[in-house]
């Protein structure tokens, strides 16, 4: 094997600049070659020889196919065999095609489909619109088709009539006019039938409206109507305990800042962005854990369609009333609980954000806290703690 | 096999450091894509060739935005193995 002897000057090159060691022409013509071989023996060894930032030369298996001898076009069989193939780095590809690396694929506007039958189909598109839309029960009566004279009169008068095509029979029909009136009577009532059925209809349809619109208002108002009471009854006790907790009727006044309800648990919800979304404020997502333990059991998991109570908060998250506090606190305690069940060691830090909340929950639920678990909050500077 | 495995193979052979063979193996694929980039073909004994060829501007299908593109021209590169690698390989792998 031997190497193009330009190339070696080229690697050579850099030898001017004194920085590189010098290579002589015969050490650069054996890298060259031991490349290559090394390259060849690489593909013979493994199939593939991939150069970081070149390409990959890769062995690729091409099935056995019929040809021909291009110069004698006598038919042959080519075997199957191995073929180099060479694919080119993505850096390389960049580089070739900088000429063209302002261009972008773009969209062409294809035409519209030209119409199927376009000589049978333009005429009639044309005639539609002369025709102005009628209600089906106030059109004329349709003039007698061809087609069913045919049939009647064949049935009726001579066989001979079945023979002769569509088209023929207009001028076998024309001369004898008397046969054709006699055949539009049936057809005019037929219309003046439709007419008295469409009508008909449309009485019936004004008395069903009229009969169903009073039943409609009857069945929708009672519900409509509990449905306000409920919601004042769950408003009632909760604004009940807000007062009893604040022990003044401030908050009476003020409109909560979430006035509750429900939500739907769709894919890829979590209590803290719904806490984000709902009551904006993340940290506030024990909250909805609190009133929910019935249906969501870890507070980490929810599954798509389970239905959570969003319980009320009544100030914004930057005011936070005491009722709200407290229920906070008692959502973070829940947490907590939880967590020291399923032994993750989040559940010291629930229990502290539980005491940062309100404090009280250290007396309401002190039987349930160990002594672990106050060192903890001593440690971690709170203050309701610290003056124990 | 790998550049990592090609450089280890080269230093040992040729008695330079490892550093040394990747060095030279770099400035070598740089020449080679010096001259591509100029729109020369280059040739190597015995190995193959290299080359670039120019690609019109075409009419394509996208099938995710079911529609019709036009794509820019762009400049593929390629490599012709010599009869000789051809012949070597067609085999296939010897292990």
């Amino acid at each position: 094997m031997s190497a193009n002897v330009k190339y070696l000057a080229l690697i050579d090159a850099p030898r001017k600049g004194q920085k590189q060691p010098a290579y002589s022409v015969e050490f650069l013509r054996s890298f060259v070659q031991e490349t290559l071989a090394l390259v060849e023996e690489g593909l013979r060894r493994d199939g593939v020889v991939r150069i970081h930032e070149f390409g990959t030369f890769q062995l690729k298996w091409v099935n056995q196919r019929s040809g021909r001898n291009p110069r004698t076009g006598e038919p042959l069989v080519i075997p199957g065999q191995y073929r180099v193939v060479f694919k080119p780095a993505g850096k390389i590809e960049h580089r070739l095609n900088r000429r063209y690396a302002h261009l972008r694929p773009e969209i062409v506007e294809t035409p519209p489909a030209p119409p199927r039958t376009p000589s049978a189909q333009v005429p009639q598109s044309e005639k539609l619109p002369d025709i102005p839309p009628i209600p089906i029960f106030l059109r004329p009566p349709y003039p007698p088709r061809p087609n069913r004279i045919r049939f009647d009169f064949a049935e009726e008068e001579e066989s001979n009539y079945e023979e002769i095509e569509v088209g023929a029979l207009e001028e076998v029909f024309a001369p004898t006019p008397a046969s054709g009136a006699a055949e539009q009577q049936p057809a005019r009532r037929n219309g003046s039938q439709i007419r008295w059925y469409g009508s008909f209809l449309l009485m019936l349809l004004a008395a069903l409206l009229l009969l169903v619109t009073p039943i409609r208002e009857r069945d929708l108002k009672p519900p409509a109507s509990e449905m306000v009471q409920k919601v004042e009854l769950n408003l009632n006790p909760a604004s009940g305990r807000a007062k009893a907790a604040n022990g003044t009727a401030k908050n009476h006044e003020a409109p909560p800042a979430f006035p509750g309800g429900t939500h739907q648990v769709a894919v890829g919800d979590n209590l803290w962005q719904l806490s984000h979304h709902y009551y904006l404020d993340p940290f506030l997502w024990p909250n909805i854990y609190r009133v929910n333990t019935e249906v969501v059991s870890d507070p980490d998991v929810l599954e798509p369609q389970e239905m959570l109570t969003l319980p009320v908060l009544y100030g914004p998250p930057d005011k936070l009333t005491p009722a709200d506090r407290r229920n906070l606190a008692e959502g973070y305690f829940l947490v907590f609980d939880y967590y020291r069940q399923t032994q993750k060691h989040l559940a010291p830090f629930a229990l502290w954000a539980a005491v940062r909340y309100d404090p009280q929950i250290l007396d309401t639920h002190s039987e349930a806290i160990t002594a672990n678990e106050i060192a903890f909050l001593k440690a971690h500077d709170v203050e309701a703690v610290a003056s124990r | 096999m790998t550049t990592t495995e090609l450089v280890k193979k080269l230093a040992e052979r040729l008695q330079i450091s490892q550093a040394e063979a990747r060095r030279l193996l770099l400035r070598m694929q740089e020449t080679v894509v010096k001259d591509l980039e100029s729109g020369k073909t280059v040739v190597m004994r015995g190995f193959g060739s290299y080359g670039t060829r120019k690609q019109e501007a075409r009419l394509s299908f996208n099938p995710a935005l079911r529609k019709r593109m036009k794509l820019p021209p762009k400049v593929v590169m390629f490599f012709r193995p010599s009869q000789r690698l051809k012949d070597n390989l067609a085999a296939g792998r010897s292990s």
